[in-house]
Formats: C-alpha cells, structure tokens, sequence
C-alpha cells in the first residue's frame, strides 16, 4: 500500500466514524430530549 | 494480565471520551447550531410576516362556526370578524414566541418533525395557528436545540403567552398544566374557544414524559369572535 493509499483510507475512515458518530449522538440525544412532540 | 488491565483501562477511556463528546455535542453544540437557524430564522421573519399579513383572509362571518355545536342558540349576527392566515410551508418560519416570566423570545417554525424542531418551536400541522379558534400546539425542545422550553416548569396557571404571527399578537392565559405519556393525543384534541397548548419532554434530561401547558386566548385580533362564539355555546348548553 502507497503512502498516499494509506492517507485515502484514513481520512475516509475518520469520516465514517464522523459520520457514525453523528447518528449514534442523534439517536441517543432523542432518548434525553426528542423535541416534545406528541406523535 | 498487565496487557488485559492496560486495554480494559484504554477501553474505558474511550468509552468515557465518547460519553464525555455526547454531552458536549447535546448540551453545547446543538444549542450553537439552534442559535444560528434562530439568527437567520429572525430575518427571513421579518419578510415572510409582510408575506403572510397581505394573505390573511376575513372570513365570512354570518356563516362561519369552528365548532360542531348541537341545538346552537342564535349567534349575533354579523359575528365578530375572523381573521384567517394560511398555513405556512413546512419547516418555515411564520411567527414568535415570547414569554418573559421564562425569558423566552423563539421564532416559530411549522412541523413537529426532528429537523424543524432542531430549528425551534414547532407548530403541528393539522391543528390550528395560534391566534385562531381551536387547539394550536406547539412542541419545543427541553435541554437540547436551544431548550427553548428549558424552564416551562416554572410557569403557573394565570401566567401569560404571547404569539406573534401575521394576524398581530395573540396573547393567552394559562389554565391548566399536565404531565401526560407521550402517547396522550388528546392533548392536541380540538378544544372550544381559542387554546395553545404547549408540549416539551419531561422530565428534563428524559423523553419519558411530555409536560403539557394549555393557555386559553385572553387578548388578540379574534378573541371578540371567539368570546362571541364562547357565549353562545355556553348559552345553549344552559
């Protein structure tokens, strides 16, 4: 694997995990506060 | 052993970090990201109201009633009139909210749904604006996304609501207040007169439980049309 390949996959890494992140906070943040909304 | 000591013990420091990132991201960031949409929502108010005040609408009031009402006593005839303003679009802003015992001043969006109330309070759709005759409900995030209705646990009956939307300012009383399950819809059931009924997650910090305000119409452009329908129900009904 080339220096550059290993760059390509970390930074699509870290994004994926950015963007899991993301999902996990938004999931876990509606069980503190889901907007109030009766459904 | 000293290798399963030294992961287990990076394993709860990434734990905790995690953790630690959640809280900042709910109770920080979201609150930056609300107070950015409410900065911009606060300036394209200002357009949409002039929008919207040129598209309200009187309606006719000899024949208008909100309410089903059996046996109805003879309402006064010409009726108050009945300002109307349309619905607006989803996730739009279309009015205000302020109440200063709580230091609330929020702009309005319409929708209940995850995004738009990112943004702020919403309206639901389906209930009337508020202002108008009916049930207007308004949902608004407790502790995260600005928590506009942070401290709705302070207020008491007798204090006041004020709305502005495209018909003027619409103030309400409260005259009841409620902890129901998130499932109790009747809460957003039509009500006689002019109501707003508010609703946030309860306790804080928990979605467990929706805390419930419902303030009745007590000054606005359609409270003379609301106390003249009011009384009529409340003749027949004698």
């Amino acid at each position: 694997m080339t220096r550059g390949q290993r760059v390509t996959v970390w930074i699509v890494g870290i994004l994926a995990g950015l963007v899991l992140l993301y999902f996990l906070f938004e999931w876990a943040g509606a069980l503190l506060d889901s907007g109030g909304a009766i459904p | 052993m000293q290798r399963v000591l030294r992961v287990t013990g990076w394993s709860f420091l990434g734990l905790a970090s995690l953790v630690a990132l959640f809280l900042v991201y709910q109770l920080f960031i979201t609150d930056l990201l609300n107070a950015r949409s409410q900065a911009i929502a606060t300036e394209e108010l200002e357009f949409t109201l002039v929008a919207r005040r040129a598209a309200i609408e009187v309606a006719p009031t000899s024949t208008t009633t909100t309410q089903p009402v059996e046996n109805p006593e003879p309402l006064p005839d010409p009726l108050p009139e009945l300002f109307l303003e349309p619905e607006a679009p989803m996730g739009t802003p279309f009015g205000r909210i302020v109440i200063g015992k709580i230091g609330l001043d929020a702009v309005l969006f319409e929708g209940v749904d995850r995004e738009t109330l990112q943004l702020g309070p919403g309206h639901m759709p389906g209930t009337p604006l508020p202002g108008q005759p009916g049930n207007a409900v308004i949902s608004g995030h407790r502790t995260t996304y600005g928590r506009p209705f942070f401290d709705l646990d302070q207020m008491v009956i007798g204090d006041s609501i004020s709305v502005e939307t495209a018909l003027g300012t619409s103030i309400y009383t409260i005259r009841q207040i409620l902890v129901v399950r998130p499932t109790d819809v009747w809460v957003t059931d039509p009500i006689d007169g002019a109501w707003l009924t508010l609703t946030t997650c309860n306790p804080k910090f928990s979605a467990a439980e929706r805390l419930i305000i419902q303030a009745e119409l007590s000054d606005g452009p359609n409270l003379d049309y609301v106390s003249s329908l009011t009384a009529s129900v409340l003749r027949a009904a004698a």
